[in-house]
């Protein structure tokens, strides 16, 4: 596809939900408070843009997700490893990682706010919940795939334990890795917003709830504006960063 | 010097009623020395990769022994590597980089592992291409680089399993006498796998006849005495059984 195309298929669905969104709020039968115009939405966007208090609850809901997220990346990865590898860790580990998962992170909230108190615990500590389990699964998926073949070589070599993780488990895992960041990453912006309307007094969601409790509709999509332009911006580096260096994936 | 004594193998039974599970290859004895340039030929599924996995160490015999200068292997050993069927470089790695895996495992220092690998390259004639990635090399360049792996491990043995199959004409002749040098100079044992019957006599100092299901060998003909007349007149027509038949009648009369 042309890169002018490209641009235009990009931009089309937006331009389509944009014109279906003002034609539906100037017919004047939906009231500004049930659905916002988008003029008044940008009008909002601006002002929370201008004082900087949208650009604040952007940094500290990121800065919690990433501490969130960041934990569960340096334990989901080695425990996955730890799985893919050893059967016996595999069977121990299995019935509870399944009877664990199924359970969302907001059911998670109440405890998280008696264990960690009101402020940032309870949300790292939910944004490390819903980020753990996609990252574990895909990397433990990642290592059970290593080709047999591969292993073989490396065997036929007598390449030691060490360099078999590094040169050959971790680099074959790696596409699977980064399937597991992608969701896990996703998992965790979703569980930050939730944490947020009820643990904190910042960041995007305490953003939201307050601007339902002011009756400022506007406020509210500004705040889901914010967060699916920033869901979308770390994907989109995370594939180019995987895109530029990781290769070997589809293989 | 190799040597297989009277051995058996079979795959694990993965069925309970032992269907199955009979044997793959039964009763193999033979010998390579030093500098000895062996050609395996057999139908296909007669259990030729599994002959090498045996002599490589992947793969233990069922009974019987397999003896590495009459020390019985137990295990993989860098001094008997394979080549593998079909690429089985590291995607995730450049050519130089799949060749400092190996000299990392024989504990060669960091920085002299690039240096190292480069030389390796440079006897299979890809040194230009050090920094590529398998991808963006052809399948006679990456089969080219899977030698120069093996060779990194300096090994006493290397075990070709139709290492050449996926290649055209051309290219396989160029690596069939790059490896027959590379071979002779350095005085190393080589079992190649193969279909072909003219590569087999063209390099073989000796070649091993397998017959399929069970695995066994039913001719090894020495092709440093026969004459390629009688050679090439067994290959010509009608079929690898009517050849093997004719190959053990020829055996019979030297
Ligand atoms: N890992 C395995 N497990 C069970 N059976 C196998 C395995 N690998 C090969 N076989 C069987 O062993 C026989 C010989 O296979 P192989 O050594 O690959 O033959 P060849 O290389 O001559 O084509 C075949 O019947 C094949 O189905
Ligand atoms: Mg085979």
């Amino acid at each position: 596809m042309s890169s002018a195309r490209r641009i235009l298929y990009f931009l089309l669905p937006f331009g389509v939900l944009l014109l279906a969104w003002a034609v539906l709020s100037g017919t004047g039968r939906l009231n500004a408070f049930i659905l916002p115009p988008p003029e008044s939405v940008f009008r909002a966007l601006g002002q929370s843009l201008v004082s900087g208090e949208l650009v604040r609850d952007m940094a500290s809901s990121l800065q919690r997700v990433g501490i969130g997220f960041l934990i569960a990346l340096v334990t989901a990865v080695p425990l996955g490893i730890l799985l893919g590898t050893s059967p016996r860790a595999r069977v121990l580990a299995d019935p509870l990682l399944k009877f664990l998962r199924p359970i969302p992170p907001i059911a998670w909230i109440p405890l998280a706010i008696v264990w960690f108190g009101i402020g940032n615990g309870p949300s790292y500590f939910l944004t490390m919940v819903a980020s753990f389990f996609p990252i574990l699964t895909n990397t433990f998926s990642g290592v059970e795939g290593v080709s047999r073949q591969h292993m073989a070589v490396a065997h036929c070599f007598q390449a030691s334990k060490a360099s078999i993780l590094t040169d050959i488990v971790l680099p074959s895992a790696l596409p699977m890795i980064i399937s597991g960041i992608r969701t896990g990453f996703g998992f965790a912006w979703m569980a930050v917003v939730a944490a947020e309307m009820i643990a904190t007094r910042s960041g995007l969601g305490y953003l939201i709830y307050t601007s339902q409790d002011m009756l400022r509709t506007d406020r509210v999509l500004v705040g889901m504006l914010a967060i699916g332009l920033i869901g979308f911006l770390v994907d989109t580096v995370i594939v180019m960063a995987r895109d530029r260096w990781v290769h070997w994936g589809n293989q | 010097m190799i040597a297989l004594d009277n051995v058996f193998f079979r795959y694990p039974a993965r069925r309970r009623d032992g269907l199955g599970d009979e044997w793959v290859l039964e009763d193999i004895s033979l010998s390579a020395m030093a500098g000895e340039f062996v050609s395996v030929l057999g139908p296909s599924g007669c259990g030729k990769s599994t002959l090498l996995s045996l002599i490589s160490g992947l793969l233990r015999p069922s009974s019987g022994k397999v003896l590495e200068r009459g020390r019985e292997v137990t295990g993989p050993s860098r001094t008997r590597v394979m080549i593998f069927q079909g690429h089985l470089l590291f995607p995730w790695k450049t050519a130089v980089q799949n060749i400092e895996f190996v000299l990392k495992s024989r504990g060669v220092a960091r920085n002299l592992r690039r240096g190292h690998a480069l030389e390796y390259l440079r006897r299979v004639k890809l040194e230009d291409h050090a920094d590529a990635f398998p991808r963006e090399l052809s399948g006679g360049m990456q089969q080219r680089i899977g030698i120069a792996r093996a060779l990194a491990a300096e090994p006493d043995v290397l075990l070709l399993d139709e290492p050449f199959s996926s290649l055209d004409l051309m290219t396989r002749c160029t690596i069939i006498d790059e490896l027959k040098t590379i071979a002779a100079d350095m005085n190393k044992t080589v079992f190649l796998v193969t279909h072909n019957l003219e590569e087999a006599f063209y390099v073989g100092h000796k070649a091993y006849l397998l017959s399929g299901s069970p695995g066994r060998i039913t001719a090894d003909i020495d092709l440093t005495t026969t004459k390629p007349d009688q050679l090439l007149s067994l290959g010509a027509d009608s079929g690898f059984q009517a050849f093997q038949e004719r190959v053990a009648a020829l055996m019979q009369d030297c």
